[in-house]
């Protein structure tokens, strides 16, 4: 990214060439040699060294204006920020730690969202990327994120997360409980459930109870053809089969649900996604509704750039179908490649600095030509 | 034809200056007009019309018969040669510098000169001040050579108010000025209008080179002057334009200012043969 500084070398190599010395050629008719093109030739060019160097700093303003390299900037002096997952175990284990943050007035935050004002008061749970997004819009970018999660059975529910900063993973080991058997039936006798290790793949045999049998009945709203290849995928890998519909019908119940405008959400649906739910309205955390921030396509979403799409769609579907790990047990690197470290969109208070660079920038180039021009007239 | 650059490798200023001499004179018959002078010539016989004070009594009182004594007539015609040494001169192109050239140059009209009988001076323009190198008088074509051979340019040649001497004569005579009349602020035409006379011819032969009259450089150079010594670094394509264009306005204002009586301006680049110059500088002499 500081390649660009390379380009420092331009104007160096330019001002050395212009030193160079011509070839000397004894001279009578000096008089009709143009005066208005005439260069000093000898002693150090104080105006030259002059433009030199806002040559450089031109070039140095355009480098960090492009790259701006503050505002990925790892200091030790960024601001920590707490995100607690919401649940007593947590902040009890965790309670020096954050009443020790609390005094110090660092920001700490559910994963909910909601800003933590009583550590006693844990609120419901709620999914943890939707938290993250709503936090996101408070942080400017820079600081480090500390985040306590359990290491249980809630976790297997989420996809990955993506979290906008550096962060650190304080993970509460908790134990293990027993996994459910319960599955759902697929066609021809075919069974999906959690194996021993509490992943999901097709099962020949269970003792747990039927929680869905048959098609899974889609409703996509939006036209991105990102759900439909996901559907397809997981399809293909796990022999769930779909029936898809791009309007909604009446008084049909749909297990899943696309839609870009919350408005169009039955209470009947099953798991319900709104993408480009850029404002979310407090009070919209309705129960399986999840809310995505950006529209569901590679260029606007980190989800579906990584692939990570067909993976949160199964889980979420899955959870919602009753296949619920309980106490997966899973191994701290497994929890660590939950999380994710997502695109930084760097913050508008940040945007004063970048149109400050690219004034003084812009100053530094005019008085460069100025002088250039002035120079050679 | 013989090429300027081959004279000038002859090293050799009186050999040079009666060949371009010879191929000036070239188809002209070497008959001398006779008439009354101080040099005898030779005796003839007694025409009538002739003089009867021009007998020579005294071979007429030893042989009986009227002879003339007739001598070789003597010129009147002084010539004055002027050799600008300024460092200018010593431009080069091509191997011919300026300096070598109006010295071949002139040792040919010094030698041409002397065929006739002509009297010759040759003065050098140097410092701002005129320098007499040789005088008029016997053996003055020798001494002109061997002055020539030795001389060198350099340094300016800047003078407010030119008063010389050595040109206040009131006898008809012809001045010739080899110069490259590149002035800083108009010194040689004050020169030209201060010994312009009535009497006085002046012949200017402006030598220049063909860089200094077109222009076709092209490349990155540091042009040096020959006189003052600063550099100016140019890209020569970038001032060829301009610099052709201020050449021919001078040209121009120089042609304007030499149009005067008995002034005559000859222009000759170091390419043009000498004897050719010669040939036509003859032609406007009166």
């Amino acid at each position: 990214m500081f390649w660009g500084l390379l380009a420092i070398a331009v104007p160096l190599i330019l001002h050395f060439w212009h030193q160079k010395r011509g070839k000397v050629l004894p001279w009578a008719a000096s008089q009709w040699l143009s005066k208005k093109v005439l260069q000093q030739s000898r002693g150090i060019r104080l105006e030259n060294l002059l433009l030199l160097l806002l040559r450089i700093v031109v070039l140095l303003l355009l480098v960090l204006f492009l790259t701006q390299p503050f505002f990925k900037s790892e200091g030790a002096n960024d601001s920590k920020i707490y995100w607690v997952f919401p649940q007593k175990s947590i902040v009890e284990n965790y309670k020096f730690e954050l009443e020790e943050a609390k005094s110090k007035g660092e920001k700490l935050f559910w994963l909910n969202g909601q800003e933590i004002k009583n550590l006693q008061e844990v609120p419901a749970k709620v999914d943890i990327q939707e938290g993250i997004n709503r936090i996101e819009e408070q942080i400017k970018g820079n600081e480090h994120a500390e985040i306590f999660i359990p290491n249980s059975s809630d976790l297997s529910g989420f996809g990955k997360v993506f979290i906008p900063v550096n962060f650190t993973l304080h993970i509460l080991k908790e134990s293990s409980k027993a996994l459910t058997e319960d599955y759902i039936q697929l066609e021809e006798d075919n069974k999906l459930g959690l194996n021993k290790h509490g992943i999901l793949e097709q099962i020949k045999e269970t003792s747990g109870r039927l929680t869905h049998s048959g098609r899974v009945k889609v409703l996509n709203e939006t036209s991105e053809n990102g759900i439909e290849a996901s559907l397809k995928a997981i399809e293909k890998v796990y022999g769930i089969q779909f029936e898809t519909d791009t309007k909604r019908e009446q008084n049909k119940k749909y297990d899943l649900v696309f839609v870009n405008n919350q408005n169009g959400i039955a209470a009947a649906d099953g798991v319900a996604f709104v993408s480009n739910a850029r404002k979310i309205a407090a009070e919209s955390f309705a129960k399986n509704v999840i809310y995505l921030k950006d529209e569901l396509r590679p260029e606007t979403s980190d989800l579906v750039f990584s692939g990570g799409l067909p993976e949160f769609i199964l889980e979420k579907l899955t959870h919602n179908l009753g296949i619920k790990a309980k106490g997966t047990g899973w191994s701290n690197q497994q929890i660590k490649s939950l999380f994710v470290k997502g695109r930084i969109h760097p913050k508008a208070e940040n945007q004063w600095f970048l149109s400050l660079l690219f004034i003084v920038f812009l100053a530094v180039l005019g008085v460069e030509r100025w002088l250039a021009i002035k120079k050679n007239t | 034809m013989t090429l300027a650059s081959k004279l000038i490798k002859l090293h050799n200023l009186q050999l040079a200056g009666r060949l371009v001499s010879d191929e000036v004179m070239l188809g002209i018959h070497g008959s001398k007009r006779t008439g009354s002078g101080v040099e005898f010539e030779q005796y003839r016989h007694y025409s009538p019309g002739d003089d009867l004070r021009r007998i020579d009594w005294k071979l007429y009182a030893r042989s009986g018969k009227y002879l003339v004594k007739e001598s070789s007539t003597e010129s009147n015609l002084s010539i004055n040669l002027v050799l600008d040494l300024s460092g200018s001169m010593n431009y080069e192109e091509n191997g011919v510098s300026r300096l070598q050239y109006a010295k071949v140059l002139l040792a040919s009209l010094a030698y041409t000169a002397y065929r006739q009988g002509d009297t010759m001076s040759l003065y050098g323009l140097k410092d701002g001040g005129l320098e007499t190198l040789v005088n008029g008088g016997k053996n003055s074509f020798q001494k002109i050579l061997y002055s020539l051979e030795k001389v060198e340019a350099s340094g300016g040649w800047n003078n407010e108010n030119p008063r010389f001497p050595q040109f206040q004569t009131k006898q008809k005579e012809i001045t010739i000025l080899v110069s490259d009349f590149l002035q800083v602020n108009d010194e040689w035409l004050r020169l030209i209008k201060s010994i312009a006379n009535p009497r006085r011819q002046i012949l200017i032969f402006q030598v220049l080179g063909n860089q200094e009259m077109d222009f076709s450089l092209s490349g990155f150079y540091r042009f040096k002057d020959l006189e003052t010594g600063s550099e100016v670094e140019l890209e020569a394509e970038s001032i060829r334009k301009e610099f052709q264009e201020a050449s021919q306005k001078y040209m121009k204002k120089l042609d304007e200012e030499l149009r005067m009586p008995n002034v005559d301006l000859l222009r000759v680049t170091l390419k043009n043969s000498i004897s050719e110059a010669i040939s036509e500088a003859l032609k406007r002499i009166r």
